[in-house]
C-alpha cells in the first residue's frame, strides 16, 4: 500500500522533471519588439528625425522652450510673459548641464538609425541605402562639428565594442564626409540605386534627387571652410566633381513622411505653435512666449519685403517686435508671431534644406570663383531670393530683388566683393527665418554678416553670441577621460576650425 | 537518497498516535521515546508519530516548550498524547521555513524572526507593512507618501543588486509574490508574518529570494466552538507638519519690476503688482487692505457687466495652507468566523476599508474576502485558501507622472499616459497649494464655479492655478482586483513520509482611469489687462484630455514536495525533495487622448485626433528542483544544507540553469553541556553559523537582443522602425549572492532576557547593470554583467520581561538594532558611479541623481554644489557676491540609513494593554525636491532669513590676485530685485541646499485596549469577548534640524532610486483612533 504511494509520488516527481524540456523554456521571443527590421523601414523614421532635429532641435529644449538660434539670430524674441534669468537663451550663458540642446544625444541616436541602413545595404548590396545614409550621415556630422568641433567619429556608432569613443578632429571629419558623401554619390550613380520607396521620405528613391541634395550638402561643408586658409583648391575641385555629377538642390529637400493634425503627428515647427484644434499652443511657454524680434520686423519693413506677412503676423495691423533680453517686452500673444508662410499647414513637409540655401550657397561660391562665372552669382541669387518668396508664399520677388540702388536685397547693385557677400549673406539670413536658423548662425560666426546682429540686453547677457556649444553633461559622465582631454570649452571665444 | 533501518524486536508492534496541545492543535516534532530504550522518533507537523513499543511500555513525550508528558501503551494500536505549555516560551517556535517547511526553530542555523498577529495588528494598520515597521532588526519599510494609496519600500540588510530587485520577496501562504501584493491584505487575516533576512535562510525559494522573504501565514480556523469576531476600527488622519514658511512677505514681488499701466500697492507707490511665480518677494506684510489680483468682469444676467477688483489685508495667515487640507478619515470594518474540529479547520472574514484622505475628494476603498480551509481524512488532507481583494482609490492626478501599470511590479511596465496637473505647467496639486501668497485662506476660494474670485478666469494668482479645480476637475482613478488561491494536497502513507502538492493562483486586474476637464477661458480674461502673460493669456483654451489603462498580472505555481522525518538512535533525519514550477504572465494595454472633442465625456471614442495606444506581454517560465537535508545529532546539533537548481526562461539557453547552495549548522550548547542544564543564568543557548550562494535574475523578459521600436509618433504616413537606444547582452548571467551569517541566541534568567545576535556579510557579484553610455556609442546604455556589491552588518534584538508579578503586571520591552554597511566595490569599466535609473531625476531644473558610487555605500544622492575653495568655502564674485554653481555634480551621502533601533514595550494590567513602538534611523542624508519650488516662489523660511536685505553669504571667500580673501562685506546688493532673483533662481540651483540629514526618531504606534474579563461578560450569552482601545501612529517624529521640509522617510519612487522627495509627496500625517472588538 504505502509503496504504490511512493511510487504515484515518484511518478508525479519524474513527470514535473520530464516537463523540463529544452522548448518548455524557449518563450523569450520579444512580442512587443521587433528585434529586426528592413533598412527602408528604418529609413521613414531615420530621415524624419533628421528633420525634426533641424526644427525640433532649436525649438525645444528640456520641454520647455528655448529656441535660441532663432533668438540669437535676431529671428524671434522672448515674450514679456517670462523672466530673464541667468540660465536662459537671452542671456548668452551655455553650461554643460543646460540640456544638451536636443543636439547631441538626438544626433547620435540618428545616426546610429543610419549605420544600420549603411551596413544592411551593403549587406544585402543595395546601394540606395548605402548612399543615402551616407549622405545623411554627413549632413549629421557636418552639424554635430559645427556646434562642437571635434566629437567621436571614428570610434563612435559601434556599441559596447567601443564603449568609450575617441574624439577626432572637426577638420579631419569635415574632409572624412565629403569622401563619404564622393564614395555614396558613386553608390547612387549605380543603376541599382534607383528605387521606388514611399518610406524614402525626402525623395521616393530617386537617386538623381539623392545625388543633387549630396552634392548640395557637399557645397555647404565646403563653403564653411571658406576661411580656412590653403583650402582654396581643394574646394575648388572638390565643387567642380559637384557640377560634373549633376550639380545641385532646385528644390527644397524636406521630408514628406505624412505628418496629420494629430497630436505628436504634426509637423514639427507647426505643431509646436499650433494644437490640433487649431488654436495656439499654450499651457508653457510656446506660442505665447517665441514672439517676433523686433530686429527682423524692422529690416524686413525698411526694404519693403512682402514677406513680413508671411513671416510674422500682424498685430491689429501692426508688427510688434520684441527685443531679446529686455525685461519690458510685450506679454503673451500680444506681439507678433510666427506667420502663415512658415505654419503652412499640420501636413507641411519638414525642410532639411532648402532651395534658398542651395542658390545662395552657389551665388557665394560664385563670387569667391569657385564656380561658374561671376555673372552667374546675380541669376543663383535672384533664384535664391525666389525660392524663398516661394516657399514663403509671398509671390513673385523681381521688384524686391530689383530695388534700385538697394544693396541689401538687389545683387547687381553690389559693386564690391564685400558688398557681394554682405548681401547674399543678408537674403540668406531672411530666408532662413524660423527654417534652418542654425546655417545663419553658421554665417554669423563664420563671416560676421549680417552685421548689425544686436546683442541681447539681458542683465546676465556674457557679452557676445555664443560661438559654439558645450559638450552636454551626459558626456562628461559616461566618456569623461575622453571629453576631459578636449579642455575647458569657453562659449563665447573658442573657435570651431573654420571661424576666422 | 535515504536508507531507514527498521529495528526488527518480535514482541513489539507499530504504535500510532498524535501529540496534540489542549485546545487540540497539533504540537508539532515532540520527542517520542520508549523509557529505558536508546531509540526515538520525532512527530510529524502535524504531530503524528508511529512507535514500536509493547503493550506496558511507558513512553515519554517531550516537546520544546511543553511539560513532559507520559503514556502507557495499552492494548490499543493508537496513543494519544496531549501536552501542557510550559514557562520556556523562547525557542517552542515552529517556524516556516522556506516553501512551507516547517522546522523547529532551535534546529536553524540562520535568522529568522516571527510577528505574531497581535504584534502586527496592535495599532489597527490597513498594511501589513506598516505594522512591521521598527519591531525587526534588519529590516527597513519605508512608507514612501501618505495619501489614500500609501506606497511602501521593504528592504531586508540593505540593498544587494545595483539596479535589479532589492526588496524583500513576499510569500503568502507558499505563494511567492512581489512585495507590492502586501497592500491587499487584511492585516486581521494574518496568523503571523516570519522574517528570513539573509539569503542563507531563503536559498530554497530560488531566484527571486536573495533579498529575504517575508512569509506571511493567514489564519486557518481554531479547533473548538466556532468564534465569531467583529471589529471596527475609526481612525483620523491629520497633518502633522509642513514645510517652514516665511510669513513675513507678500504677494506685491515679481519678476521684473514695473509694468505699465499695474496696480499700485497703497502704501509703497513704487510697487507695481507683477503676479509672477516669484511674486512672494514682495513688501513686507503691514496689516492694510490691498487688492489682490486683477480687476475682474463680474457679469449680471442680462449680460452687463461691473469691473470688480478683490482685495486682501495683507498680513500673514500662517495657517492657512495647512488649513487647506482635510483631516482625513478611515473607517476598518471587519467580521471573521472561524471554527475547526479534530479533523477539519474553517476561517472567512470579511473586511471593508473606507478612507477619505487629507486632499479634500481624495478617496479609497477596500473590501477583502478570505475563506481558508482545511480537512484531513486518513492519510490524505486537503487545505485550501482564497482571498479576493477589490481597490478604487480616487485622487486628484499627479502632476506629470507616468502611469504605473498594475500593482504587481509596477517598476516593470511603465507607460501609458503622462498628464495630471492642471492647465498650466502640469504642476502637483500640493505645489499649487503651498505655492500661494501667505496672506491668502484658500479655503475662500472653494466655489470656483460660482465665486467670480475663484473661476479659472478670476483667480487672483496669474501663474498657479486655483487648486479648487484641479481637485474638482483632474482625478485619476484606480481599480484592482487581486485573487490569491491555492490548493495544497497531503499524502501521508507513513509517519515519517509526506508528500505534499500545492498549485496556486494569483491573479492582479488593475485598471486606471485619467480624465481632466478643459476650460476655455474668456474673453477679457485673455486679454491680460495687467500684461502679466496670466494662464488665461497664455492658456485661452484648454483641452479635456483622458486616458484608460488595463492589465493583468498572473502567477501559476506548482509545488510538489517529498518530505521524510526519521529518527535513527542518537540521529534525527529530515529530507526534502522537490521540484517548483513558476510561470508568470502579464499583459498591459493603454489608450489616451490629449484633446477630446466633447466636455465631461472622458471616453477614448470622444477624442480629437490620433489615440496614443501602448501594448506589453509577457510570460515566464521558472522550474526548480531541490534537494534539503537537516540532521541533527541528539536534538541539540543540527547540520542542514539544500541545494537547488534553477532553470530561468528569461535567459539564453547557455546560461538559463544554474545552481546553489546553502549549508548551516545550529548547536544548542544548553541542552548539549550537561553543567548548563539546570543554570540559573543561562536557560537558553544556540550558536549557529550559515554559508549560502544565492542567484537572482536581475533583467526582465525579452532583455538578451535589441530591439527596433516605432519611430517618435510613427506611423506618420508612411511606418517606421528606430534602433532602440539600450544595448543588449545575450549573454547576461544571474547576479550571485554569497552569504556568510553566523548567530547567537540566549535565553537568561529563566528567559526572563532573550537575546539574539547575527552578523553576516554578503557580497553581490555579476552585477547585471544597464549602464549609462556615451551616446556617442549609437546607443544609451548597455546591459553588462559586472560590479560588485557587499553588505556587512550585525543584528541584535532583545526581549525583557521585566516584569510579571502575581497581580497581573506584566511588562515586556522589546530592542532591536541593526548596522548595515554596504559599499559598492567595483561597478567595471573603471566606472567610478553610474545614476540610477529615476524618473524624477530632476526636480524644478535641479540635477537629482540617485548613484552608485565605486568605494561608498549604495545609494548616493548626487548634485550640483557651489564652486568652492580648497577649504570648502564658497567662492563668491568679487564684484557681485554671487556663487557659481560647479557643473560638476559632487555626492553628498548616503540615502539608506546604516543604523536603525526599534524599541517596542507592552505594559498590561489587568485587561488593560498599553504598547508602544519607537524607532530610529541614522546616518543618512536626503535631498528635498521641495525646497528649490519653495525658494522659487519666496514662500519658504529660507528665501526670508535675511530679511530680504543686502547680505554676505556665511563663510564666502572671493578670489583676488589669484588667493582666495575671506569675504566680510561683498554683499548680494539691491535688495528686492535681487533678492528674488539670488533666492529664486540662483540660490535654488544648487541641488546641494535641499541635502540634509534624514535621520529621525518615531513613536509609531501607540495603542491602548482595555479588554473586558470574561466573567464580567457571562451574563451577556452570546458574547465571548469584548474590547476597546484607542491606537495612535506616528504621533511624535524628532527629526534632524536641518530638515525643514518633509519626513525624511519619503521618496518619490520605491524604487532603488529612493532618497529625493517633490511635490507629489504630501505633508507627513499622524493617525489616531478608536477601535472595539467583539467576538462572539
Amino acid at each position: 500500500m504505502k509503496r504504490k504511494y511512493i511510487i504515484i509520488a515518484a511518478t508525479l516527481l519524474a513527470t514535473g522533471f520530464g516537463s523540463c524540456k529544452k522548448s518548455f523554456f524557449d518563450i523569450n521571443q520579444n512580442p512587443n519588439n521587433p528585434t529586426g527590421a528592413s533598412p527602408d523601414l528604418v529609413l521613414s523614421t531615420a530621415i524624419t528625425a533628421t528633420a525634426d532635429e533641424q526644427v525640433i532641435g532649436q525649438v525645444t529644449q528640456f520641454g520647455f522652450s528655448y529656441p535660441f538660434w532663432q533668438d540669437w539670430m535676431g529671428y524671434w524674441a522672448p515674450s514679456g510673459s517670462y523672466a530673464i534669468n541667468a540660465g536662459d537663451q537671452a542671456s548668452y550663458k551655455i553650461t554643460n548641464t543646460f540640456g544638451d540642446f536636443g543636439i547631441w544625444q538626438a544626433n547620435y541616436d540618428n545616426l546610429e538609425d543610419y549605420d544600420y541602413i549603411e551596413k544592411a545595404g551593403a549587406s544585402t548590396n543595395k546601394p540606395f541605402f548605402q548612399g543615402a545614409a551616407k549622405v545623411m550621415k554627413a549632413i549629421i556630422y557636418q552639424q554635430l562639428v559645427d556646434c562642437y568641433e571635434d566629437v567621436p567619429y571614428s570610434e563612435a556608432l559601434e556599441g559596447t565594442s567601443k564603449i568609450l569613443p575617441k574624439f577626432d578632429k572637426g577638420s579631419d571629419i569635415y574632409d572624412s564626409i565629403v569622401d563619404q558623401i564622393n564614395t555614396a554619390i558613386g553608390l547612387l550613380q549605380q543603376p541599382a540605386a534607383n528605387v521606388t520607396l514611399n518610406t524614402d521620405v525626402l525623395f521616393g528613391g530617386n537617386a538623381g534627387n539623392w545625388i543633387k541634395f549630396a552634392n548640395t550638402v557637399k557645397l555647404r561643408i565646403l563653403m564653411r571652410e571658406s576661411e580656412v586658409s590653403g583650402k582654396e583648391a581643394y574646394i575648388k575641385s572638390e565643387i567642380a566633381k559637384s557640377v560634373a555629377s549633376g550639380g545641385f538642390l532646385t528644390n527644397d529637400a524636406a521630408a514628406d513622411p505624412g505628418y496629420s493634425n494629430n497630436n505628436g503627428q504634426q509637423n514639427p515647427i507647426y505643431g509646436f505653435f499650433v494644437t490640433i484644434t487649431g488654436l495656439p499652443t499654450s499651457g508653457g511657454p510656446a506660442a505665447d512666449n517665441n514672439r517676433a524680434a523686433l530686429y527682423s520686423i524692422n529690416y524686413l519693413t525698411n526694404h519693403q519685403d512682402p514677406r513680413l506677412s508671411r513671416l510674422y503676423t500682424s498685430v491689429g495691423g501692426q508688427y510688434l517686435g520684441n527685443i531679446l533680453g529686455s525685461s519690458s517686452n510685450i506679454t503673451g500673444g500680444s506681439s507678433s508671431g510666427v506667420g502663415p508662410g512658415i505654419l503652412k499647414s499640420s501636413s507641411q513637409p519638414a525642410v532639411i534644406l532648402s532651395a534658398a540655401e542651395s542658390y545662395f550657397l552657389q551665388a557665394e561660391a560664385n563670387i569667391r570663383g569657385w564656380l561658374g562665372t561671376p555673372a552667374d552669382a546675380v541669376t543663383n541669387f535672384d533664384a535664391g531670393v525666389q525660392a524663398s518668396f516661394t516657399y514663403l508664399g509671398a509671390g513673385d520677388a523681381t521688384a524686391y530683388y530689383s530695388q534700385s540702388g538697394d544693396k541689401t536685397t538687389n545683387l547687381s547693385a553690389c559693386t564690391t566683393f564685400n558688398e557681394q557677400l554682405a548681401c547674399i549673406i543678408r537674403q540668406k539670413w531672411v530666408a532662413m527665418n524660423s527654417i534652418t536658423p542654425v546655417e545663419a548662425w553658421d554665417d554669423y560666426r563664420r563671416l560676421h554678416l549680417p552685421a548689425d546682429i544686436p546683442l541681447s540686453v539681458s542683465p546676465y547677457s556674457q557679452g557676445a553670441i555664443p560661438t559654439r556649444i558645450q559638450y552636454p553633461n551626459s558626456e562628461y559622465q559616461t566618456n569623461s577621460a575622453n571629453v576631459a582631454a578636449e579642455g575647458t570649452i569657453d562659449s563665447q571665444h573658442s573657435k570651431i576650425f573654420w571661424m576666422p | 537518497m535515504m536508507v531507514f533501518a527498521f529495528a526488527a524486536q518480535a514482541q513489539t508492534r507499530l504504535i500510532s498516535g498524535k501529540v496534540t496541545e489542549k485546545s487540540g492543535d497539533a504540537v508539532p516534532f515532540a520527542t517520542i521515546a520508549v523509557k529505558g530504550l536508546k531509540s526515538s522518533v520525532v512527530a510529524g507537523a502535524d504531530g503524528s508519530f508511529s512507535i514500536h513499543a509493547k503493550t506496558g511500555d511507558v513512553i515519554t513525550v517531550t516537546a520544546v516548550g511543553f511539560i513532559e508528558a507520559e503514556a502507557t501503551v495499552g492494548s490499543t494500536n493508537i496513543v494519544n498524547v496531549s501536552l501542557t505549555r510550559g514557562q520556556n516560551t523562547l525557542n517552542d517556535v515552529v517556524v516556516t521555513t522556506a516553501l512551507g517547511i516547517q522546522r523547529q526553530s532551535k534546529e536553524l542555523g540562520y535568522s529568522t524572526t516571527k510577528v505574531t498577529s497581535a504584534e502586527l495588528t496592535q495599532a489597527k494598520v490597513t498594511n501589513v507593512a506598516t505594522g512591521l515597521a521598527g519591531k525587526v532588526s534588519g529590516l527597513q519599510v519605508n512608507l514612501i507618501n501618505n495619501g489614500v494609496k500609501p506606497d511602501v519600500r521593504v528592504t531586508l540588510r540593505g540593498n544587494r543588486s545595483i539596479l535589479g530587485n532589492n526588496q524583500a520577496l513576499l510569500v503568502v501562504d507558499d505563494i511567492q509574490l512581489p512585495i507590492s501584493y502586501l497592500a491587499t491584505i487584511n492585516p486581521d487575516d494574518v496568523d503571523n508574518v516570519t522574517i528570513l533576512k539573509g539569503a542563507s535562510a531563503s536559498a530554497l525559494y530560488g531566484s527571486a529570494a536573495s533579498n529575504g522573504v517575508m512569509i506571511v501565514t493567514t489564519k486557518k480556523g481554531s479547533r473548538g466552538k466556532p468564534q465569531i469576531r467583529f471589529s471596527t476600527t475609526e481612525s483620523l488622519e491629520s497633518i502633522s507638519y509642513m514645510p517652514e514658511f516665511q510669513n513675513q512677505f507678500g504677494q506685491f514681488g515679481g519678476e521684473p519690476q514695473g509694468f505699465p499701466g499695474t496696480i499700485i500697492m497703497p502704501s509703497e507707490p513704487y510697487i507695481n503688482y507683477a503676479p509672477f511665480e516669484n511674486q512672494n518677494y514682495g513688501p513686507r506684510f503691514n496689516g492694510q487692505k490691498v487688492p489682490l489680483g486683477q480687476p475682474i468682469r463680474i457679469f449680471n444676467p442680462d449680460g452687463s457687466y461691473s469691473i470688480k477688483q478683490d482685495s486682501i489685508i495683507y498680513s500673514a495667515k500662517p495657517d492657512a495652507k495647512k488649513g487647506f487640507f482635510n483631516t482625513g478619515l478611515t473607517a476598518q470594518n471587519e467580521l471573521s468566523y472561524s471554527s475547526g474540529d479534530e479533523k477539519s479547520r474553517f476561517y472567512m472574514s470579511f473586511q471593508d476599508v473606507s478612507t477619505t484622505g487629507i486632499i479634500p475628494g481624495d478617496k479609497g476603498r477596500r473590501d477583502a474576502i478570505r475563506i481558508n480551509g482545511s480537512r484531513e481524512n486518513g492519510i490524505f488532507s486537503a487545505d485550501y485558501s482564497i482571498g479576493y481583494t477589490l481597490s478604487t482609490t480616487d485622487r486628484t492626478a499627479p502632476g506629470g507622472v507616468p502611469f504605473a501599470f498594475g500593482t504587481i511590479d509596477p517598476l516593470k511596465i511603465l507607460g501609458g499616459y503622462a498628464g495630471g496637473g492642471g492647465y498650466f505647467q502640469a504642476r502637483p496639486l500640493y505645489w499649487n497649494i503651498i505655492n500661494q501668497p501667505a496672506d491668502v485662506n484658500l479655503k475662500d476660494y472653494r466655489n470656483w464655479q460660482t465665486d467670480p474670485y475663484a473661476t479659472p478666469d478670476g483667480y487672483f494668482n496669474s501663474y498657479y492655478g486655483n487648486p479648487w479645480w484641479q481637485i474638482d476637475q483632474s482625478r485619476f482613478v484606480e481599480r484592482s482586483a487581486s485573487l490569491l488561491g491555492s490548493l495544497s494536497l497531503t499524502l501521508k502513507p507513513t509517519t515519517w513520509l509526506t508528500f505534499n502538492y500545492k498549485a496556486s493562483i494569483a491573479r492582479d486586474d488593475y485598471s486606471n482611469k485619467y480624465s481632466q476637464a478643459g476650460y476655455t477661458f474668456a474673453d477679457w480674461a485673455i486679454k491680460d489687462t495687467f500684461g502679466t502673460g496670466s494662464i488665461p493669456n497664455g492658456v485661452k483654451k484648454f483641452s479635456p484630455s483622458e486616458g484608460d489603462a488595463n492589465s493583468f498580472n498572473q502567477i501559476l505555481t506548482s509545488n510538489f514536495l517529498a518530505s521524510a522525518r526519521r529518527a535513527y538512535g542518537d540521529f534525527d533525519f529530515n529530507l526534502v525533495a522537490g521540484t517548483q514550477l513558476i510561470e508568470t504572465k502579464a499583459h498591459a494595454i493603454s489608450t489616451s487622448a490629449g484633446t477630446l472633442v466633447l466636455e465631461n465625456d472622458y471616453n477614448i471614442g470622444n477624442r480629437a485626433g490620433n489615440a496614443t495606444v501602448f501594448e506589453y506581454d509577457d510570460h515566464t517560465r521558472l522550474m526548480g528542483v531541490y534537494g534539503d537535508l537537516t540532521i541533527g545529532y541528539k536534538r541539540y546539533l543540527f547540520l542542514h544544507g539544500s541545494l537547488r537548481n534553477d532553470w530561468n526562461s528569461i535567459l539564453s539557453e547557455a546560461n538559463r540553469s544554474y545552481l546553489y547552495p546553502a549549508i548551516d549548522a545550529a548547536f544548542v550548547f544548553t541542552d548539549a553541556i550537561n553543567s548548563l542544564k539546570n543554570s540559573k543564568v543561562i536557560s537558553y543557548g544556540k550558536i549557529r553559523v550559515a554559508h549560502s550562494q544565492t542567484a537572482q535574475v536581475s533583467i526582465f523578459p525579452y532583455q538578451l537582443q535589441n530591439i527596433f521600436v516605432p519611430g517618435a509618433n510613427f506611423p506618420l504616413g508612411v511606418p517606421g522602425y528606430t534602433v532602440g537606444n539600450r544595448y543588449f547582452n545575450p549573454d547576461i548571467k544571474p547576479e550571485l549572492s554569497t552569504d556568510d551569517e553566523v548567530g547567537l541566541e540566549l535565553g537568561l534568567f529563566h528567559n526572563k532576557l532573550s537575546v539574539s545576535a547575527a552578523a553576516y556579510q554578503t557580497t553581490t557579484k555579476n552585477q547585471t547593470i544597464p549602464i549609462a553610455i556615451s551616446s556617442t556609442t549609437g546607443y544609451t546604455s548597455a546591459f553588462v554583467n559586472s560590479g560588485v556589491m557587499e553588505n556587512k552588518g550585525i543584528e541584535l534584538d532583545l526581549k525583557l520581561n521585566v516584569i510579571n508579578n502575581s497581580q497581573g503586571l506584566r511588562w515586556d520591552v522589546g530592542f532591536n538594532y541593526s548596522y548595515n554597511k554596504n559599499t559598492v566595490k567595483s561597478l567595471g569599466f573603471g566606472l567610478p558611479d553610474i545614476n540610477l535609473p529615476n524618473p524624477f531625476a530632476n526636480i524644478n531644473a535641479v540635477p537629482a541623481n540617485i548613484d552608485a558610487a565605486v568605494g561608498l555605500p549604495y545609494s548616493q544622492v548626487k548634485t550640483q554644489d557651489w564652486v568652492r575653495d580648497p577649504q570648502g568655502r564658497i567662492v563668491v564674485d568679487k564684484n557681485t557676491g554671487m556663487p557659481t554653481l560647479d557643473p560638476t555634480e559632487k555626492l553628498f551621502g548616503t540615502t539608506v540609513p546604516p543604523t536603525k533601533i526599534g524599541i517596542t514595550t507592552t505594559v498590561s494590567y489587568k485587561g488593560f494593554t498599553l504598547s508602544a513602538v519607537a524607532d530610529a534611523r541614522f546616518g543618512a542624508v536626503i535631498l528635498n525636491g521641495i525646497g528649490p519650488s519653495l525658494d522659487f516662489t519666496g514662500v519658504s523660511q529660507y528665501s526670508a532669513s535675511t530679511g530680504r536685505q543686502p547680505f554676505v553669504i556665511p563663510n564666502s571667500v572671493y578670489l583676488d590676485g589669484g588667493k582666495y580673501v575671506a569675504n566680510t562685506n561683498i554683499n548680494i546688493a539691491n535688495p528686492n530685485a535681487s533678492s528674488q532673483t539670488f533666492w529664486a533662481n540662483l540660490w535654488n540651483t544648487a541641488g546641494s541646499n535641499y541635502v540634509n540629514s534624514a535621520d529621525f526618531w518615531k513613536l509609531r504606534e501607540l495603542s491602548l485596549t482595555y479588554t473586558f474579563n470574561p466573567k464580567t461578560l457571562s451574563h451577556i450569552n452570546f458574547v465571548k469577548g469584548l474590547s476597546i482601545g484607542v491606537v495612535g501612529r506616528n504621533l511624535i517624529m524628532i527629526k534632524a534640524k536641518d530638515n525643514v521640509w518633509s519626513d525624511p522617510e519619503f521618496s518619490n519612487t520605491n524604487g532603488n532610486a529612493a532618497g529625493n522627495t517633490d511635490l507629489n509627496q504630501l505633508p507627513p500625517t499622524r493617525f489616531y483612533g478608536a477601535n472595539l472588538s467583539v467576538t462572539f
